[in-house]
């Protein structure tokens, strides 16, 4: 529980980070929105890698560990963890479980 | 201040200990015994290879250099004395012979960790027999295991100048300590090293007595750093000495409007060859040590600098080497710094490519601000820069915000990750 928690706050802390810093990256976001690899999503291959930077950096400073994302998280995996927040959420709380 | 000399009782000794030439491998600080010992030896007919004291105490460094030199050195720590060293015979590289040479080490791009270029020291003290007198007073700023350290120091010994020393590897505080004696009227410096003196704020200080010219060179400048040094010093001025290992410093005719332009004098001409720079050097090497020969079958010097050409004149973009390439859009680091560099909040930025397992090369990009803006202001003042002035292509995925670079043991910024 106290996991799921940390999961949410990491990826609203990544979220607002992007908002104010990653360019394209709408200023205010609400709902479970799409992030990657469909019609509408707010990144692209590009502002992905930016955003994975920022999601390494919010993971540990909100959980005091270290996150590595590989090209198998993002690609291999049958539920793509960048898909949407949700997704995301998920895969956090994965790495923070696995850890 | 420091001589610039043999020194005639080491010449005396050796003439005694040794008939042969032999290679040697000094200890080289920024100190007046390393000088001489250099001097000494090399106008004797001896070849020489310097490395700072931090490499000359790695015994797998040295050893490395014997067998990429295929040369055998006598290995002179600072310390000792040539009555300490034993002078026996030793194999030597076939391109080494007994008319005083010098070996520099560059970094390599092509397997190798550097190359090892070989020169003979009487085309440096033809060219400045030949060259006006540049000047009376100069710092030996550059490490003496660098080409443009070794240029420093020969010009002096040729021309008579006098030359001031450094303790060791040069901070700002340190080099304008040097300026405020009023004695230097030409400093040798990089454009990262300008980058730091202006974030010191030494150029906030009047203009030092003496000072006619700053010279930098062996990284592209950048056109901010430039003009705020051109105004607040309005009567020193900006010179771009080209150079590299393989060709000395070359003479260059550098614009006034525009310092970051330039072109080669007549003495060491250039042409752009597909975009990349070739020179003629009355300096060019001799020949690698550990490398496939440099020069082309009618003299020409293949830089690998990419050049453009605007109104006339050059600039240097990068090196070929240096090219970021993010999914098949290439560009160099230089050319988006000098778009950050249009930001009122930047006061430096470097911008490098590191490995990344999604993307293959990422962007990293490390900015220092000025004084009165918070980094969490400067990153939303960012966001909205790049939304407007940076194509996807070229925006950092990592943005790094520090209160000073890390530059290299040659003086250059880090690109390195």
């Amino acid at each position: 529980m106290a996991n799921a928690k940390l999961a949410q706050d990491i990826v609203q802390a990544a979220v607002a980070r992007a908002s104010r810093e990653l360019p394209g990256f709408p200023t205010q976001t609400s709902g479970d929105v799409l992030l990657f690899g469909s019609a509408g999503a707010l990144l692209d291959s590009l502002s992905l890698v930016s955003f994975v930077f920022i999601l390494e950096d919010e993971f540990q400073r909100v959980s005091g560990q270290t996150l590595k994302v590989t090209t198998q998280d993002v690609l291999v995996s049958h539920r793509p963890p960048f898909r949407s927040l949700q997704t995301l959420t998920e895969f956090i709380l994965k790495k923070l479980q696995h850890d | 201040m420091i001589k610039v000399s043999m020194d005639a009782q080491l010449v005396s000794e050796l003439t005694q200990r040794t008939p042969r030439k032999h290679a040697f491998h000094l200890e080289a600080d920024y100190s007046e015994l390393a000088v001489k010992r250099f001097l000494t030896l090399v106008t004797a007919g001896h070849t020489v290879i310097m490395s700072s004291p931090e490499r000359f105490a790695d015994p797998s460094y040295l050893e490395l250099i014997t067998q990429e030199a295929q040369t055998d050195f006598i290995l002179w720590p600072l310390k000792n004395s040539l009555t300490q060293l034993e002078l026996c015979a030793q194999k030597r590289h076939p391109l080494i012979n007994d008319e005083g040479m010098f070996i520099v080490r560059t970094s390599g791009t092509s397997g190798k960790p550097f190359k090892l270029v070989l020169h003979k020291l009487t085309n440096f003290i033809e060219k400045f027999k030949t060259s006006s007198p540049s000047s009376k007073h100069s710092l030996l700023f550059f490490p003496l295991d660098s080409i443009a350290g070794i240029e420093t120091v020969l010009e002096c010994y040729v021309k008579g100048g006098q030359l001031s020393s450094l303790k060791g590897k040069p901070t700002t505080d340190e080099v304008w300590q040097h300026l405020a004696k009023g004695e230097i009227d030409s400093l040798h410096v990089t454009p990262s090293f300008l980058s730091q003196m202006m974030l010191a704020g030494i150029f906030q200080n009047p203009t030092p007595k003496q000072l006619k010219r700053i010279m930098f060179g062996s990284e592209p400048p950048q056109a901010k750093v430039l003009g705020h040094v051109r105004s607040a010093w309005p009567q020193v001025e900006l010179v771009q000495g080209y150079g590299m290992s393989e060709i000395g410093v070359l003479q260059t005719l550098t614009s006034r409007e525009h310092p970051e332009l330039f072109n080669l004098a007549e003495s060491n001409p250039g042409r752009i060859q597909e975009g990349r720079l070739e020179v003629r050097s009355p300096c060019a090497l001799v020949g690698y040590l550990n490398h496939e020969q440099a020069l082309t079958s009618d003299g020409w010097f293949k830089t690998d600098d990419i050049v453009q050409e605007v109104q006339g004149q050059w600039q240097v973009l990068g090196r070929g080497g240096d090219l970021l390439n993010v999914g098949g859009h290439k560009f160099f680091p230089a050319e988006l710094e000098e778009q950050f560099m249009a930001m009122p909040a930047v006061l430096d930025v470097t911008i490098r490519g590191e490995p990344h397992d999604m993307i293959g090369t990422a962007i990293v990009a490390q900015f220092i601000l000025v004084h009165d803006v918070t980094e969490s202001e400067f990153r939303s003042k960012l966001k909205e820069f790049m939304e407007v002035h940076i194509p996807a292509q070229r925006r950092p995925h990592r943005i790094l915000v520090r209160s000073s670079h890390e530059i290299t043991a040659r003086l250059k910024k880090n690109r390195r990750s």
